[in-house]
């Protein structure tokens, strides 16, 4: 029957499959090369996308080899023309704001060799829902030049599910807690919205969610430009509006100096914008595949990984969607009816049933970091909610019994029933109100910092969370893939035995050999991103706990000298009030 | 019978006066010169010596009785170790109460062989017990305050009571109660809580005029009986540091929960204080009550104050009791009348009348809602925000405690990064630090602040209690009056209808001397039947009513006679007791107005700045703790 099989192939469907061979090969040579590049490469094919005239001399081969990707994927589909042709009208005006703000730039750089910018989150609408709140932003440098750009809370989360689905092993925290979004948390709940509410509080302590939220998302966008892989997104460019050049040195400061609560309305231009930017992430999510706005919020540990970043679309189609091949490849060829698998559950969608492939975390080091990270946020959350219980207890219910009991005493030194010791009442009096007015605001605002740094480092968890969970997910492909190439070995097996035909033989043994050997590749290109991402999580916790050691470290030190200055303040208040006692005796 | 046991019993008094008046002149200044030479010598050493003494002395007494078994022995004693402890400890104020003491049984042998004596003799004996109390009430108020004050300080030092051990016992049929231990100078002795009661209301009934320190409320035996069960195991209270009561030696000798502790521990304190602030108090140290109290032989306290005919002899109201001795209770002061809750109206009526009362009830009334006020401004002021203030201190102590754990943990986890593990070891002792220092000035201000100012308001009630005696005899002063009035009234009516009937019988006997007239008249008209027969009709008729008015007055003049002679004697009676009343009232508006509250006044006024003191030294020493803590934490810092 076989020989029946071969001798029904015609000649011109062997050349046909030749040719697609050949460019098979060229687009995984190509890529391979990529591979084997670091990750600032792929920023720089990046920059090369949003900056057209500004393609340096050892890229221009790059930049002409994706123009001929480009034109032959605009050959085969309509579709694809379309966007990229809107995309370059977009950028032409672009090139002319660049053209204006080059010269500014330039005369700039000659003077400041460090350009420092400071960044300001102000709330924009009033916080009754936060999903829908608007923000702005307020980028300025120190030549008073400022660029103001709204934005709503939604935005952050599509920028924060962008930069994480494009660079693995990267830490982005996310805008805020999830806790206080999806109302789980009672306890940091009620403690920061009772603040609020409650009238007794004087107005320092009384801040409020929306200037923790600034914060928190100042801090945020303050991670992002620190790194200099993630700042030159184009969904981070795209989301900042920013259209010069972004230089090496930057430096950003976050302006939480002064917050008056007043919210600013936004004006109708920055409305516009705020709904073009809208439009502009849609199509970018339908570019990239990445479903960014369909992820839900309160799934802040779970990242979607999409397989079109590993594989080409043919392999994906191929793998994950056989009922797609039919419009590239012929059913009618035994070859390809053999190949695919009788049970289609396999390959049809991420979700395993119970013939899933299980995945074995084989690295100690990366176990360790499954642990550390588990157990360093729930630290975190308690070391928070501790110290926001001791702020509630010392500063303001200890200060309000004095202040009642302080009251009481005037009263009873105004009476004439205690007439001896009404000079000694007075004077306790006096010394409760010196306690109050000195030890009212002294250590708040440096005790909210420390509650934000810890608030922060538990959402960097949170984040820490999410890379090592897609880790995991991608060691699941990669148990798909090593059974994909098993297949295809013992498809090999099965032709070699057969040495009667040698010329169809061949031809089929090649085919195979090819498909396997192109398998193979992709196989080992994907297992040393896995191997590059975790080298990236081990970095990362390294560079956290630096970062963190660090600003604890700071945060503690101007604790312990607040307190020390508190306690001689006190020590000298009720030394002063000895003598005078002595003296009215 | 009566007459004879009061005399008896003045007799008593007048004695114990004399000998604790011969006793305290040869021997108390030079006692005191040394004591301040001991004092001055050394701070600590006098604290400790006589502690040890005091030990000693308890073996004694054990010693002492387990030996006595007759009345011969117990006479004995005293004489064989009289003299050894004479020759060691000389020095010492406890000799002196030693010596009354032991002087005190030859002289209640004395007066039982004094019912011999001659009614003059008697009769000397009550005038000169009557006379040495009134000096002494002079004396009282002849005294200024700097003396004063420097021999109460010395008796504090000198003798303090203590209560050592609480403890459950069972007396029988399922019942329970709790037996506290006291302690005092070189003897023991168990007393229940209705001991005590018993105690206070007898020193209510015998210094009616003497603020009387208050004692904790009672609390049910079937509540104790139910949580105090099981094996005994000693809880040893803390002490809670200077300038308090000292319950560092008390001991709770039962299995009991954290509530029933902090009761008892309460109990003991108050009790404590109940006994010292009597041991200072001179009119009632001067009677042998408070030795009596705490002199172990006497095992029952209710058998002996039953057998005590000084005890039982007492009014059971204090309103009939003489204010300057109620054991001499004279037959007037029993008589007089006790007033009712109603009483108070009548009071409002008859101040508006009278502006002599109406000025006197103003200023009582005044110190009264001064009082009040007082109790109130310690009660809801200090009191209250002095409590509010220790628990919020107390959950800052816990929140310290658990950011020390917290970091603690942390640093313990965080081990890699070892600098930042240091400085979070440092910061969690120091928070730690602060904690156990909170914890201290938690625990001193609810023992030194707190529970001192408790007391202080249970003071205020009892100087209330003191204002409200003199206006309930001010009350029956006034229903003593209103009586008296009555029955002047009385008389009076009953003098006039005597006057009025003694014009009827002129009347009577002018008109018997007209009526004769017409008698005469009557023959010179009888020349007619039908005016002869007229005239003797009116004549007669006239007969019979003089008849009827000469039976009515033999009939009343006998009647009123009985009620004046009547009234009399009840006028002259309630003129004794307005007479009594009036000097009672204006003794005891003298002695509560001039010589109680005043120092009472100063008492609590003392008690205050003390208590204020304490709170400032204990935030300086809690904020310099918390300097030292913290100043720690930056030379590790410093040093890392």
């Amino acid at each position: 029957m076989e020989n029946d099989k071969a001798s029904h192939a015609s000649p011109s469907i062997g050349v046909n499959e030749f040719v697609v061979q050949g460019e098979i090969s060229i687009d995984d040579s190509e890529r391979s090369v990529k591979s084997v590049s670091v990750s600032i490469s792929d920023d720089e094919d990046s920059k090369t996308d949003v900056q057209d005239n500004m393609a340096t001399p050892s890229t221009r081969s790059k930049f002409q080899t994706d123009l001929a990707i480009d034109n032959r994927l605009l050959e085969k589909d309509p579709k694809y023309k379309k966007l990229f042709t809107e995309k370059r009208r977009r950028r032409r005006p672009e090139s002319c704001i660049n053209l204006m703000t080059k010269g500014k730039g330039t005369g700039q750089k000659d003077n400041i060799n460090d350009q420092i910018f400071s960044l300001r989150i102000l709330p924009g609408s009033d916080l009754n829902s936060l999903k829908d709140s608007l923000w702005i932003i307020k980028i300025s440098t120190q030549p008073d030049v400022e660029k103001t750009i709204a934005r709503a809370f939604s935005d952050f989360y599509w920028l924060y599910h962008q930069l994480q689905n494009n660079h693995w092993g990267k830490t982005i925290p996310p805008p805020t807690r999830s806790n206080i979004l999806v109302e789980k948390d009672e306890f940091a709940i009620n403690h920061l919205f009772m603040i609020r509410n409650n009238e007794k509080y004087d107005p320092i302590f009384n801040f409020k969610p929306e200037y923790i939220i600034s914060l928190q998302l100042m801090a945020m966008i303050k991670h992002i430009f620190n790194d200099k892989v993630l700042r030159l997104d184009s969904n981070f460019i795209d989301f900042i509006s920013w259209d010069d050049d972004l230089p090496e040195s930057l430096q950003i400061v976050v302006d939480d100096s002064t917050f008056t609560g007043d919210k600013i309305l936004m004006t109708s231009s920055q409305f516009r914008e705020l709904k073009e930017f809208h439009k502009q992430s849609k199509k970018v999510e339908s570019i990239t595949n990445s479903h960014a706005s369909l992820i839900p919020v309160t799934e802040l540990t779970e990242i979607y990984i999409s397989p079109t970043k590993l594989f080409s679309r043919k392999d994906y189609q191929r793998l994950f969607q056989p009922q797609s091949t039919d419009n590239t490849f012929n059913n009618n060829d035994p070859l390809i009816q053999e190949w695919i698998p009788k049970s289609k559950t396999l390959f049809t969608s991420l979700s395993f049933g119970s013939s899933a492939p299980t995945y074995q975390e084989a690295s100690t080091e990366i176990q360790a970091c499954h642990d550390w990270v588990s157990i360093s946020k729930e630290q975190w959350k308690q070391l928070l909610y501790h110290v926001l219980q001791y702020i509630v207890d010392e500063a303001v219910k200890v200060n309000s019994v004095i202040n009642e009991f302080t009251e009481c005493l005037k009263q009873i030194s105004l009476d004439e029933v205690i007439r001896a010791n009404s000079e000694l009442f007075l004077k306790f009096s006096k010394l409760n109100e010196s306690f109050l007015k000195k030890f009212k605001g002294a250590s708040r605002q440096d005790i909210l910092k420390l509650i934000i740094l810890f608030d922060e480092n538990v959402r960097f968890c949170e984040s820490f969370e999410s890379i090592l969970n897609q880790r995991l997910k991608l060691g699941k492909i990669l148990s798909i893939i090593e059974v994909d190439l098993d297949k295809k070995k013992n498809f090999l097996d099965k032709l070699s035995p057969g040495n009667n035909n040698s010329n169809n033989e061949d031809l089929k043994i090649r085919t195979a050999e090819d498909e396997y050997r192109i398998v193979l590749k992709r196989y080992n290109r994907v297992k040393q991103s896995w191997e590059k991402i975790m080298e990236d999580i081990l970095n990362e916790r390294k560079e956290f706990e630096k970062r963190e050691a660090a600003e604890v470290n700071s945060c503690l030190k101007s604790i312990r000298d607040l307190n020390m200055d508190e306690k001689k303040h006190y020590l000298q208040l009720w030394q002063d009030f000895v003598p005078d006692e002595h003296i009215s005796q | 019978m009566s007459d004879l046991n009061d005399v008896q019993e003045n007799a008593k008094l007048n004695s114990e006066t004399r000998n604790t008046g011969k006793a305290e002149p040869p021997h108390g200044t030079t006692e005191y010169v040394a004591e301040a030479e001991i004092s001055k010598n050394g701070v600590g050493s006098p604290k400790k010596s006589p502690k040890k003494g005091k030990v000693g002395k308890g073996d004694n007494n054990k010693v002492e009785t387990e030996l006595v078994h007759t009345a011969l022995l117990e006479k004995d004693n005293p004489f064989m170790e009289e003299g050894p402890t004479g020759f060691t400890k000389s020095a010492l104020l406890e000799i002196p109460g030693m010596r009354s003491h032991n002087l005190k049984n030859p002289n209640e042998d004395y007066e039982d062989d004094s019912e011999g004596l001659l009614p003059l003799n008697q009769e000397s004996n009550a005038e000169t017990c009557r006379t040495s109390l009134s000096g002494s009430i002079n004396s009282m108020n002849g005294e200024t305050s700097a003396s004063e004050e420097p021999s109460v300080s010395n008796r504090k030092k000198s003798a303090r009571i203590h209560i050592l051990e609480a403890k459950r016992v069972s007396e029988g049929q399922g019942r329970a109660y709790i037996a506290y231990v006291i302690q005092f100078e070189n003897s023991t002795v168990q007393r229940r809580y209705s001991d005590f009661e018993s105690l206070r209301s007898i020193l209510i009934r015998l210094f009616p005029m003497t603020l009387i320190p208050p004692i904790p409320e009672k609390q049910s035996i079937k509540n104790y009986g139910k949580s105090i069960t099981g094996s005994s195991s000693k809880y040893l209270l803390p002490s809670e540091g200077s300038g308090s009561v000292d319950l560092s030696l008390s001991v709770i000798h039962a299995s009991v929960n954290n509530s029933d502790e902090k009761l008892i521990r309460h109990r003991i304190r108050m009790l404590t204080e109940f006994l010292n602030k009597l041991l200072t108090n001179e009119e009632i140290t001067k009677t042998s009550i408070i030795t009596d109290f705490l002199d172990p032989n006497n095992h029952n306290w209710h058998e002996f104050v039953n057998s005590s005919s000084t005890f039982s002899s007492l009014p059971k109201s204090i309103l009939q009791c003489n204010p300057l001795d109620p054991t001499n209770t004279t037959r007037i002061h029993a008589m007089l009348p006790i007033p009712g809750s109603s009483s108070q109206l009548l009071l409002n009526k008859e101040s508006n009348d009278k502006k002599m009362d109406k000025e006197r009830s103003k200023s009582f009334t005044n110190i009264e809602q001064d009082y009040k006020q007082y109790e109130n401004l310690l009660d809801n002021g200090i009191y209250k925000y002095n409590r509010r203030t220790t628990k919020t201190y107390h959950d800052l102590k816990s929140d310290y405690n658990e950011i020390g754990e917290v970091f603690a943990q942390f640093a313990h986890e965080q081990a890699q990064v070892g600098e930042l593990a240091e400085q979070l070891s440092y910061l969690s002792n120091a928070f730690s630090g602060s904690s156990i220092s909170l914890e201290k000035l938690v625990g001193r201000l609810y023992y030194n602040i707190n529970e001192p100012l408790n007391e202080s308001v249970h003071m205020a009630t009892s100087a209330r209690e003191l204002i409200k005696y003199r206006k309930l005899k001010y009350l029956q002063n006034e229903m003593i009056k209103k009586s008296l009035n009555s029955k002047r009234a009385q008389l009076e009516k009953l003098e006039a209808q005597n006057n009025e009937y003694k014009d009827v019988d002129k009347i009577i006997d002018n008109e018997m001397s007209k009526s004769h007239t017409i008698n005469l008249e009557r023959p010179n008209n009888n020349t007619g039947s039908g005016g002869k027969s007229y005239g003797g009709k009116l004549f007669n008729g006239f007969n019979k009513l003089a008849s009827m008015v000469k039976d009515s007055v033999k009939y009343q003049e006998t009647d009123p006679h009985t009620a004046s002679i009547n009234l009399k004697k009840e006028i002259e009676q309630l003129s004794e007791s307005l007479e009594v009343t009036e000097n009672d009232l204006e003794v005891i508006s003298k002695v509560i107005k001039n010589d109680q509250l005043p120092k009472f006044s100063k008492e609590r006024e003392v008690d205050l700045s003390e208590i204020l003191k304490h709170y400032s030294r204990y935030m300086r020493n809690y904020a310099r703790q918390n300097l030292e803590i913290w100043k720690e934490v930056k030379r590790h810092q410093d040093f890392a």
